[in-house]
């Protein structure tokens, strides 16, 4: 994971959410970094159950400090003067946490549902100003945070407006760059045989390149990608393959954010079992917010 | 489309096979459903039309079969279609035609006989799934022409997505019967296919246990292996699929489908 990566997910049911959260925080302490995770009661009951699965101790996790479990209504109210999110208080609370995870030079994990709790109570602008707070504490302390969103709370006009704006908020992050000595494009229509073709692409790069062993696994993750934006893209979306390291790294950019198609359909197919696939398959990934779009790429090869 | 095809390699598909034909010209039909039905009397098998009471479809195929009827009252009598009705009248059709010296049924169904029941496109692939399954045990030719005029593209996705032989487009998968009471995917299932892939296994997953060989399987997408999961788990019977790919059975793992649905097994 990106030091400082801003992910965001959309969740159609509780189970997508505990998987895909589950995955991210697991990830995190399988590689000794800490994981921080705002949340209400339910939800981090159920990502405890997801780690567990997952193969992690989550007491002694608990117990030294590489998970940390908050409420995030507890939190939020500490971060809040009259309603309103306070930068000083959130810099007292949530800025000390995240200095304190990462103060013995382990990389930080953020999970948050605090933003997602003033879009519930549609305090649409206290939400952006939440949000913008997590990224300015991003642009000053390297962490990596994942924001999940219920699918249904972006249907209407004056809240896809204002992800947009959340959208745009991240433009401004640094994001590593591959150092890529060879990179292949092609440009599809956002059609329903596009993923199809998609994948006929990557395999025709990689296996030109000597990778056919990342074949099957960039196909899968090429098609999640594709089909995520064949659904969310304006006419067209554009898949780069490039060389990373000793792995390759596959992208797929839409012109979403610009106009976004966020439906109850289109939500519920940015499911969070694709998300856990691409997780587990790739060795990084991550969401690049753009100008007119998004990019979300993989990174697949032996894990460093 | 197919009149491009040389003729003669275009009936041989046919012989002794479920088509599906989608005919875009409707003047293309009567020409070669004539000649499907002469290759059938060749052969040795009855040739019998099915279409719309009245058509000229009907009409101009009169002479040259033996039957020539709109088999809706039949199929359809009781309001839905019946898979077992259908196939105790192909049983003993069967059986007719043996007993008056030929070997098997060749059929040419102008499907526009379907129309009157409004069917949805998971109907029209539940019918043609298990039609597959009894044609393969009675040798039969049944060509099932679907035209374009009458059926719209997702009806006639579904119809070429559960049929083995195609004249027309070639869809992205094919769910169709394998050997004694198993089925055979084939292709790729993904976005392309998907709203097809859940009618069919839908139709499929009636089966129980519920058997399914997918060595010919060459992509399934995390949304299909969701379909099958979802299904399953929603019908609690046994569901096999046999000769999975590792990286399917690794994905079907990822996904967390092994505890959505535990009631699949993934063979190798």
């Amino acid at each position: 994971m990106d030091p400082r990566d801003h992910l965001v997910q959309f969740y159609a049911d509780d189970d997508e959410l505990a998987a895909a959260v589950g995955c991210y925080l697991a990830d995190a302490l399988l590689r000794g970094e800490v994981a921080i995770a705002i949340a209400t009661p339910s939800h981090r009951q159920a990502f405890e159950t997801a780690l567990t699965s997952a193969g992690v101790d989550v007491e002694e996790a608990k117990r030294t400090d590489r998970m940390v479990f908050l409420d995030a209504a507890d939190t939020l109210a500490r971060c809040t003067v009259g309603g309103e999110p306070d930068p000083i208080r959130f810099e007292a609370t949530v800025g000390q946490l995240v200095r304190r995870a990462g103060s013995d030079g382990s990389a930080v994990r953020a999970y948050g549902e605090m933003v997602a709790l003033l879009w519930d109570a549609g305090a649409v602008n206290a939400a952006i100003e939440l949000e913008s707070m997590w990224n300015d504490l991003g642009s000053r302390v390297p962490f990596s945070l994942f924001c999940a969103y219920p699918a249904d709370a972006m249907t209407d006009e004056v809240h896809r407006e204002a992800f947009d704006h959340v959208c745009r908020l991240h433009s401004g992050v640094m994001h590593g760059v591959s150092s890529a000595e060879e990179r292949e494009e092609r440009t599809f229509a956002a059609s329903a045989k596009s993923p199809s073709a998609a994948r006929r692409f990557v395999a025709t790069v990689l296996e030109r390149w000597g990778r056919a062993e990342l074949v099957e696994n960039a196909e899968y993750v090429v098609t999640e990608l594709a089909s995520n934006a064949v659904l969310h893209a304006g006419s067209v979306f554009v898949v780069a393959v490039s060389r990373s390291g000793d792995g390759v790294r596959i992208a797929v950019s839409d012109t979403s954010a610009a106009a976004p198609v966020l439906n109850e359909h289109s939500l519920a197919r940015l499911s969070g079992r694709g998300l856990l696939v691409v997780a587990a398959l790739a060795r990084r990934w991550g969401v690049q917010p753009s100008a007119d779009g998004k990019s979300v790429w993989a990174e697949l090869g032996a894990c460093p | 489309m197919i009149l491009s095809d040389d003729r003669s390699a275009v009936i041989e598909r046919c012989r002794g096979s479920h088509v599906c034909w989608v005919v875009a010209d409707p003047d293309d039909y009567t020409d070669l459903a004539e000649a499907i039905l002469s290759d059938g009397v060749a052969d040795r098998r009855k040739p019998v039309a099915f279409g719309p009471s009245g058509s000229d479809s009907l009409r101009v195929l009169a002479d040259i079969v033996s039957a020539a009827t709109d088999p809706r009252p039949a199929f359809l009598g009781g309001g839905m279609l019946d898979p077992d009705t259908m196939f105790a009248m192909f049983r003993e059709q069967t059986a007719v035609a043996r007993s008056e010296g030929y070997e098997a049924l060749c059929l040419v169904a102008d499907m526009d006989w379907l129309l009157p029941a409004l069917p949805s496109v998971d109907s029209i692939v539940a019918f043609e799934l298990f039609l597959d399954r009894v044609i393969g045990e009675l040798d039969a030719t049944v060509v099932c022409a679907y035209r374009t005029a009458s059926f719209d593209s997702e009806a006639i996705g579904g119809a070429l997505s559960v049929h083995p032989v195609s004249l027309g487009d070639e869809p992205e998968f094919r769910l169709v019967a394998g050997d004694v009471e198993t089925w055979r995917l084939s292709g790729e299932v993904d976005l392309a296919g998907a709203a097809v892939f859940e009618a069919a296994f839908r139709a499929a997953a009636r089966d129980a246990p519920c058997v399914v060989d997918v060595s010919d399987l060459e992509f399934i997408d995390v949304s299909g292996l969701r379909t099958i999961a979802s299904v399953a788990r929603e019908r609690k019977n046994r569901v096999v699929f046999r000769r999975t790919s590792p990286v399917l059975r690794r994905v079907w793992q990822l996904g967390g489908f092994d505890s959505l649905a535990p009631n699949v097994e993934l063979t190798a």
